[in-house]
């Protein structure tokens, strides 16, 4: 795929400083909750972020749509740097770049109705609908997302978390913008209500030209909506490439461990899978190990690792081969098979 | 998809020895002023010890509303239990008196659930919790009661045991939480656990540490475990086997490994071809018409015919 990058994000930074004292406030540090995270975004196609809980997937999320502001680093829509714009240019830039949310039941202003609740991007952005046309583009997206159209006058609790989530996407879809950030958009569904809303999402990407930036840290899931997926751990990407390249073809220990981790729906697979177990939890985004931060829990770790950032660089050792070459953070990054393949 | 030589570990379901658990028909309604549901409608299953059942099921389905009747800890009034029968080791628990149930509970059938934060008394520290089950159940005095919580904490590997026996649950990270309640259902030697979504709040890497540390324990206790969960992956890593419920009754039990290569219900079916597998990318995803719940006044035979498959059925080429 060689598509135009529509958003390209450049050292990403987002910190949270720690602060002591009441009336004298001192930073005494900060919660490095993204620290450095590069990636393009191609015109139509889905990037998968996952990771674990605090790992700064959501901050890169609500960075994008311009929920926070970044620390430093650049966020280039079409060329343009949004995390400097402010005033009615990043109004207009905002409109393009829109957001799903993970939890269908506090997304949703429960004392509006769900026409007022998808036609509320108009009341900002009047030029995308005149006043007297809202009401049909309003049931338009309930048809287009797959709800009754004379529902725009019931309330959020008259819907069940499935259709919610519908709510919550032609919301994001009102202001037709170019790309969709969706952040773990199907976690708090039942299996059987996932399976409908991500066959809803691939096939509004294919209906608008959509591009997605798809957080989630349920691999499976990635894997089967992502183009290319990005693995990230405390606040860095560790590996990104192709869903191919990541889940046929893991280098980084982190991603391998990752991938063994997770159950298959398959007993067969049990007696003969390699499980890779983590000793300890991830340690805090406020005091990161030096060098490598994945180290501390790694097995291939040396001393190399406490001392030096390992680059998010294509390993030497792939160069020249044809095979499945793609960036990775390891000072020994080393192909290995965890996901059974078929 | 591969296939193993694999030894059966479940005893057969022939044995004639009484089930360490047999649920006999169980009935389960709540009682609500909008009228009334049927939450269970006639579950029956057995587990034998040393033995991993489990129970899947989505949102709704009366999966946890079993395990909680089971328990005898459903919250009465709205649920009532109205009919069947739950023997343990072959008494009827329904019929026993209140003060005989309370015994049983803890010591010998003991619950995990599903969050760890809001199931630990946020105000006492771990060592606290985990020593009063044994000065409840079994007279000890405090301070032996704290020694068996560290030799406890050890036991399902948290780290720095000794010093961390005076920390708040908050202190801890949700791996250690789900520990800690572990350790909590561990404390009497039970025969039977009933583990209500154990890993569902935590990251995958966790998730493997946690049911690891699960199915170790049950080895060497050889406890019955009833594992109720709504994640197709994970029952297919520790189960023997697996009773899949919807609507409030058990549509389909068998053997870990015919359910997923020969699944009988439709239901079933359905549930397999809706998730999105690690090991495939896969084409579209089948989707299950229709929500799993039981509202109130409902009373097809089989509710899922009633709400897909008269309809549709579901494509399948496994």
């Amino acid at each position: 795929m060689t598509a135009e990058a529509i958003l390209e994000v450049r050292d990403l930074v987002k910190h949270y400083p720690l602060t002591q004292g009441i009336v004298l406030k001192k930073q005494v540090g900060a919660v490095k909750a993204v620290d450095g995270v590069s990636f393009d975004l191609r015109k139509g196609e889905t990037l998968g972020i996952v990771g674990e809980s605090g790992c700064g997937k959501s901050t890169v999320a609500r960075t994008l749509v311009g929920l926070e502001r970044p620390t430093a680093g650049a966020i280039r829509y079409h060329g343009e740097d949004i995390a400097r714009l402010s005033g009615r240019a990043l109004k207009a830039v905002r409109r393009n770049i829109q957001m799903v949310f993970q939890d269908p039941y506090t997304s949703l202003n429960p004392r509006m109705t769900v026409g007022d609740i998808i036609g509320e991007p108009y009341d900002i952005h009047p030029e995308v609908a005149p006043k007297g046309d809202r009401r049909r583009r309003v049931q338009e997206l309930l048809d287009v997302v797959g709800l009754n159209p004379e529902y725009v006058n019931r309330y959020p609790h008259q819907f069940s978390g499935g259709q919610r989530q519908r709510i919550g996407i032609a919301r994001g879809l009102a202001l037709r913008p170019e790309i969709i950030v969706a952040d773990e958009p199907v976690s708090a569904l039942d299996v059987s209500v996932q399976a409908q809303v991500v066959n809803l999402l691939e096939r509004l990407q294919d209906e608008f030209d959509l591009s997605y930036v798809f957080i989630a840290h349920d691999l499976s899931v990635v894997r089967h909506i992502s183009d290319r997926v990005a693995v990230m751990y405390l606040g860095r990407i560790v590996e990104t490439g192709t869903e191919d390249e990541i889940y046929g073809h893991p280098t980084h220990p982190y991603t391998q461990a990752l991938l063994s981790a997770v159950p298959v729906p398959d007993p067969d697979a049990r007696e003969h899978r390699e499980r890779i177990l983590l000793a300890g939890d991830v340690p805090s985004p406020a005091d990161p190990p030096s060098g490598c931060r994945f180290r501390t829990r790694c097995w291939k770790a040396q001393p190399v690792c406490a001392e030096v950032v390992p680059p998010l660089a294509v390993p030497e050792w792939f160069a020249g081969a044809a095979g499945p070459a793609h960036p990775s953070a390891c000072h020994f990054a080393e192909e290995r098979h965890v996901v059974p393949s078929e | 998809m591969a296939t193993a030589t694999t030894p059966e570990p479940a005893p057969d379901s022939s044995t004639p020895a009484p089930a360490l658990l047999d649920v006999r028909d169980l009935y389960v309604e709540f009682r609500t002023r909008d009228g009334v549901a049927q939450a269970v409608n006639g579950v029956s299953y057995r587990v034998d010890a040393g033995e991993t059942l489990a129970v899947l099921g989505e949102s709704g389905s009366g999966k946890s509303v079993t395990a909680q009747a089971v328990m005898g800890i459903l919250d009465s009034p709205p649920g009532f239990v109205t009919g069947g029968e739950v023997l343990f080791r072959g008494r009827d628990l329904l019929k026993a008196a209140p003060e005989e149930r309370r015994r049983v509970r803890g010591a010998r059938m003991a619950m995990i659930f599903q969050d760890a934060l809001s199931s630990l008394n946020p105000v006492l520290s771990v060592g606290a919790q985990l020593g009063e089950m044994y000065e409840v159940h079994q007279g000890m005095k405090r301070k032996d009661a704290r020694a068996k919580a560290v030799e406890l904490m050890d036991r399902v590997k948290i780290p720095a045991a000794r010093s961390r026996v005076g920390d708040y649950p908050h202190q801890f990270s949700g791996g250690m939480r789900q520990r800690i309640m572990i350790a909590m259902a561990l404390a009497l030697e039970p025969d039977l656990i009933i583990a209500d979504e154990p890993t569902t709040a935590l990251d995958v890497t966790v998730q493997a540490q946690v049911m690891d540390l699960l199915a170790d324990l049950q080895r060497e206790y050889a406890m019955g475990l009833i594992l109720i969960t709504h994640d197709l992956g994970v029952v297919a890593d520790v189960a023997d086997r697996i009773a899949v419920m919807y609507a409030g009754r058990i549509v389909e039990t068998s053997p870990i490994h015919d359910l997923y290569k020969t699944p009988a219900h439709p239901y079933t079916r359905g549930l397999l071809d809706s998730i999105p597998r690690l090991d495939q990318k896969g084409q579209e995803l089948y989707a299950i018409k229709g929500l799993p719940d039981v509202a109130p006044g409902r009373s097809s035979a089989c509710h899922f015919w009633e709400e897909t498959v008269r309809d549709e059925e579901p494509p399948h080429d496994r």
